[in-house]
């Protein structure tokens, strides 16, 4: 029973550290990013399971975290406002070719994060050829064109 | 699934007042972060710069953490005064509340003896020469959650209150 509650314990503050740290803080991993992640899974490791180190021990943890995940995403499916919570909801970062350079700020994205997406997707190398870009919940920046938002309204 | 709504002219589930929303939260949540940080450095979270206190009552002194972990060893360090009538030895006693909420892992020195008493236990070392005081170290792991609370105490008059919280 133990090892069930301190999973979930466990789940809920990475949650909690991860959701308010941001869209952006783990995309784009470099080295000491990686290095980052497995010093916090090691940190989180002992809180799991304690001083349990039996398969079963490790057996529950695993089964606890994978349900709890299955639950949050099911309960997410059922619940808009849960998914809104949980995942987060994209931000548009530049619409209609207008940046909203407070939405930049509070995301912490500059304009060059959005000119490499733009430039590694589309090989746009200027702003103002791009007509909307927009923060995925997954903190990458999807980009649309301006000249693909008028090849789909010529197309219609 | 979140539904979709036409952001101008592209479907997208966004929701900027919710966003808006989730600003507050995130800046709020890194205010939070900071008085963990800065909670956990001054010793209000576990072991640091003021967590440690110091209690003493005629004979007897006790150093401790306010602050502990749950199964989590921690020493707790005491210093006691041989007494006249017995200068060869020293003893002292820890009441049973107190004992219910941890285990001893190690005691150094070890002492000469350990006898179960109604509502305490009692450990007795051997003083040493020439020195009227000695110091003894517990080691003891945390197995109860939330407030911790019992006796130290040397004999009828040397008594301690220790008093701890564990956090999960």
């Amino acid at each position: 029973m133990e090892i069930v509650l301190r999973c979930i314990a466990i789940y809920a503050v990475v949650w909690v550290v991860f959701r308010i740290s941001g869209k952006r803080t783990l995309k784009d991993l470099t080295t000491f990013d990686f290095v980052l992640l497995l010093i916090i899974s090691e940190c989180t490791q002992q809180g799991l399971v304690g001083q349990d180190y039996s398969i079963t021990g490790a057996t529950i943890a695993v089964a606890t975290l994978v349900t709890v995940d299955i639950l949050l995403s099911l309960l997410k499916r059922r619940f808009d406002k849960v998914e809104k919570v949980l995942d987060n909801v994209p931000v548009l970062l530049i619409e209609r070719g207008r940046l909203h350079r407070e939405r930049l700020k509070k995301e912490r994205v500059d304009e060059s994060d959005i000119l490499v997406s733009a430039r590694q997707v589309h090989g746009i190398s200027r702003i103002d050829a791009i007509d909307y870009a927009i923060l995925e919940t997954s903190g990458t920046i999807s980009i649309i064109p301006k000249a693909y938002q008028t090849e789909r309204v010529e197309s219609n | 699934m979140a539904k979709l709504h036409a952001a101008q002219d592209i479907q997208l589930s966004d929701d900027f007042p919710f966003t808006r929303k989730s600003w507050i939260v995130e800046r709020a949540g890194w205010g939070l972060l900071i008085a963990i940080l800065v909670a956990a450095l001054l010793g209000g979270l576990g072991p640091g710069l003021f967590s440690r206190r110091s209690t003493a009552s005629g004979s007897l002194a006790v150093e401790y953490d306010r602050f502990g972990h749950f199964k989590t060893e921690e020493t707790i360090t005491l210093r006691l005064t041989s007494r006249p009538e017995d200068p060869a030895r020293v003893s002292f006693w820890i009441d049973e509340s107190f004992l219910d909420g941890i285990r001893i892992e190690e005691i150094r020195p070890l002492p000469l003896e350990v006898r179960p008493e109604e509502g305490r236990t009692t450990y007795l070392f051997a003083a040493p020469p020439r020195h009227a005081s000695v110091t003894i170290r517990l080691d003891v792991l945390h197995e109860t959650l939330g407030r911790l609370a019992g006796r130290f105490g040397q004999g009828k008059d040397s008594i301690v209150d220790v008093r701890q919280f564990i956090y999960p």
